[in-house]
């Protein structure tokens, strides 16, 4: 299983973190090789992103579902890939108060599905991390330029 | 043409255009003979086809097997070599890849820390029966290799999008092959990959990169593309380049080695010299033919050889790209699997898809009656077997067929109504492999009798032969094939045995020199094997260094 788990921190409050994070129009984008999003009811969406696995570029599509929310705390979702790209996976955002500055955890598991399930696992299992990494990065960089404009 | 600079920006001995087998080993040769060496890549990263390539190194008779006790002469490499050349060949240049080559791999391996091992149970792939054939040792790989031991240059050294790189051959076929993914042992692969460790052609050009840029500090350019030979005198005296700063005008006292591969990145130069009606690549877009332009535009011969290199290929997977372009899929990955065949519009097959060098030359087929290509187009067509167990180029088990890829059908005439095949021929055909894949033997193509096949594309599960699994279990799947290289192409320049170009008129261009598959493959015309490019690339970017060493300097 592909696994990710990155901490950053911010001066915003977690309120304001938790109001720019609950818009996925406002950070979706910042996903690297983002392509597309399509929100398919209050809860899940249909996202594109392309993938870079290194030598090559893979276009990974999956269902994102929203399956658990505590308000100012932690959103919990589940990640469902399409037959092209097939693999289950889960997540979470959690948002705390550490020494005066917002800590944003973000958890993230992928679990390729198939008979060469493994072999994926193998070649993904790299790549998950340096996505999640570059993702919260910008999602920090973003939410505390957003707040100092205004 | 004229060109006298009034500057150079650059003064070296030699320059070895290209960064891959050939013009990694000419640098690493120039360097240790004494030569101030400099090394320019077009693109941005160093490794060249090499890097996308197997990373297996033919060396008949090498110093390996005789340390394993196996035994070869030079004598039964030189009668295979003839065997597989269709006995074309222009003899002084292959002679000199025989008398140079053990001893190159010597080299490199003493010299350069290039650790190769024999591929212990891989056969030539017409062993047993052409001439002077071998059955052990003859196919060298590289000891798995620590990318992060690159330093500055690992994550500007190329990997491939095709070798599972971090395992070696030995291990992954002794796990079950390509048709095997499933058995490996994926928690060494997960390690391997973590650590970086490269194996194949990604390990064989980390290698070759670590000797030339890290342990002797060769300055290497990337991003810089030569543009032009600079001729004092009727002698190659320096070049032209174009780095992301500007033009480098660049003096080569002694020689500048052309080791910029082939022309797979530019199907009109591909459509035009590979005889194909359709171009596609396998490798990176950078390889447009740049050294044989430039080596043509001094007067060298530029010399096609009767070879085929396009394979038939199925598409790239739609959103699978490599640098800007769609990814088409090694071929090699999936042509020979069972419960898999290849069959022209006619719904017959044409050769044995186990065994490639048969279906490139298929794929030429000429019909002077009807004046068209035979078995082009051309469709693979496999069953849901082959569907749950193996990789459909880059379509994995359980994922649907992409509609612009291929199709489906419960029945093999709706199957061939979809593809514009003869659905008559395709019912017979099929019904005949499937006879064939019962008793183990296919009396019409011989797929599967190779020892060579059995290992690369079998599924030792598939009994009797491990190639020949039937096409039944429903639904059917087809998909019109294109035309795909893979880096190794017909026309190149004609050079000496020394590497050294020739004129178009006949006499040898001085301080001018192609390697690797920037040089035409006269040394073996009508023949392919895997590992042969690779040595030769080796081999004569060796020579060819230690030849312009030895040449007194041309005059700017």
């Amino acid at each position: 299983m592909a696994h990710a788990h990155y901490v950053v921190t911010t001066s915003v409050s977690p309120e304001q973190v938790w109001a720019f994070c609950e818009a996925p129009a406002n950070w979706v984008e910042l996903i690297p090789g983002y392509v597309s999003h399509e929100a398919l009811d209050a809860h899940r969406s249909l996202w594109k992103i392309k993938v870079d696995l290194g030598p090559f570029t893979r276009l990974v599509e999956a269902e994102a579902t929203v399956t658990e929310v505590t308000h100012l705390e932690s959103v919990k979702f589940t990640l469902q890939g399409s037959s092209a790209t097939p693999f289950k996976g889960n997540g979470e955002v959690r948002a705390r108060i550490r020494d005066g500055t917002t800590a944003v955890h973000i958890d993230v598991q992928m679990n390729p599905q198939g008979p060469l399930g493994p072999v994926v696992n193998a070649v993904a299992s790299p790549v998950l991390p340096r996505v999640i990494n570059a993702f919260a990065d910008a999602l920090t960089e973003k939410i505390e330029r957003t707040h100092s404009e205004r | 043409m004229t060109d006298s600079p009034t500057r150079w920006d650059i003064e070296v001995d030699v320059v070895a255009i290209g960064s891959g087998a050939g013009g990694l080993s000419a640098a690493i040769a120039a360097h240790d003979a004494g030569q101030e060496t400099l090394i320019l890549e077009k693109t941005d990263k160093v490794g060249g086809v090499t890097a996308y390539s197997g990373g297996q190194t033919w060396c008949g008779a090498n110093h390996l097997q005789e340390e394993a006790g196996i035994e070869d002469s030079v004598e039964a490499a030189r009668d295979y070599l003839h065997y597989i050349s269709g006995n074309e060949y222009v003899e002084e240049n292959l002679e000199s890849f025989l008398a140079n080559a053990r001893n190159v791999i010597k080299y490199l391996m003493d010299d350069a820390g290039v650790r190769f091992k024999a591929m212990r149970g891989f056969t030539d792939y017409y062993y047993p029966s052409a001439p002077g054939s071998g059955g052990d040792g003859r196919m060298l790989e590289v000891e798995p290799f620590p990318g992060a031991s690159l330093g500055e240059w690992q994550h500007k050294t190329r990997t491939s999008p095709h070798m599972p790189s971090g395992i070696t051959f030995e291990e992954m076929f002794a796990w079950g092959g390509y048709g095997g993914m499933e058995r490996w042992d994926i928690d060494l692969y997960t390690q391997r990959i973590q650590d970086d460790m490269r194996t194949m052609g990604p390990g064989l050009a980390a290698y070759l990169v670590k000797a030339a840029c890290v342990d002797r500090a060769i300055p290497c350019h990337t991003s810089t593309a030569a543009t032009a030979l600079i001729m004092k005198d009727g002698a190659v005296v320096g070049l032209r380049a174009l780095s992301e700063e500007g033009e480098l005008v660049i003096r080569a006292s002694k020689g500048v080695v052309i080791a910029t591969s082939g022309y797979d990145g530019n199907p009109e130069m591909a459509t035009l010299h590979e005889r194909a009606h359709e171009w596609n690549t396998a490798t990176f877009p950078g390889l447009t033919g740049d050294g044989l332009v430039m080596g043509a535009e001094v007067g060298g011969a530029v010399v096609s050889v009767p070879q085929d290199h396009g394979f038939p290929g199925i598409p790239a997977a739609p959103g699978e790209t490599h640098e800007g372009a769609p990814l088409f899929r090694l071929p090699h990955l999936y042509m020979g699997l069972p419960h898999g065949i290849i069959v022209n519009r006619d719904g017959n097959r044409f050769a044995d898809e186990s065994f490639y060098p048969t279906l490139l030359a298929g794929l030429q087929e000429f019909d002077g009656r009807n004046r068209r290509l035979k078995n082009s187009p051309c469709f693979l067509i496999v069953d849901q077997e082959y569907r749950d167990s193996y990789m459909l180029g880059g379509v994995v088990p359980g994922q649907e067929i992409p509609e612009e890829f291929g199709v489906m059908a419960d029945r093999l005439d709706e199957l061939a109504e979809k593809l514009g095949i003869d659905a008559d021929g395709l019912e017979k055909t099929v019904t005949r492999f499937n006879e064939f894949a019962r008793i183990g033997k296919d009396t019409d193509f011989q797929r599967g009798d190779l020892p060579w096949s059995n290992k690369n594309w079998g599924d030792v599960r598939v009994k009797p032969n491990p190639n020949l699994g039937a096409v039944g279990r429903t639904p059917f799947y087809g998909v019109p094939m294109t035309v795909v290289g893979v880096g190794v192409n017909n026309a190149g320049l004609l050079t000496d045995p020394n590497g050294n170009v020739r004129h178009v008129r006949g006499h040898l261009i001085r301080g001018l020199y192609a390697v690797g598959n920037a040089a035409s493959f006269v040394d073996c015309m009508r023949g392919y094997q895997s590992g042969y490019p690779n040595a030769r690339g080796l081999v004569f970017g060796y020579l060819a260094a230690r030849h312009a060493a030895a040449e007194p300097t041309t005059n700017a």
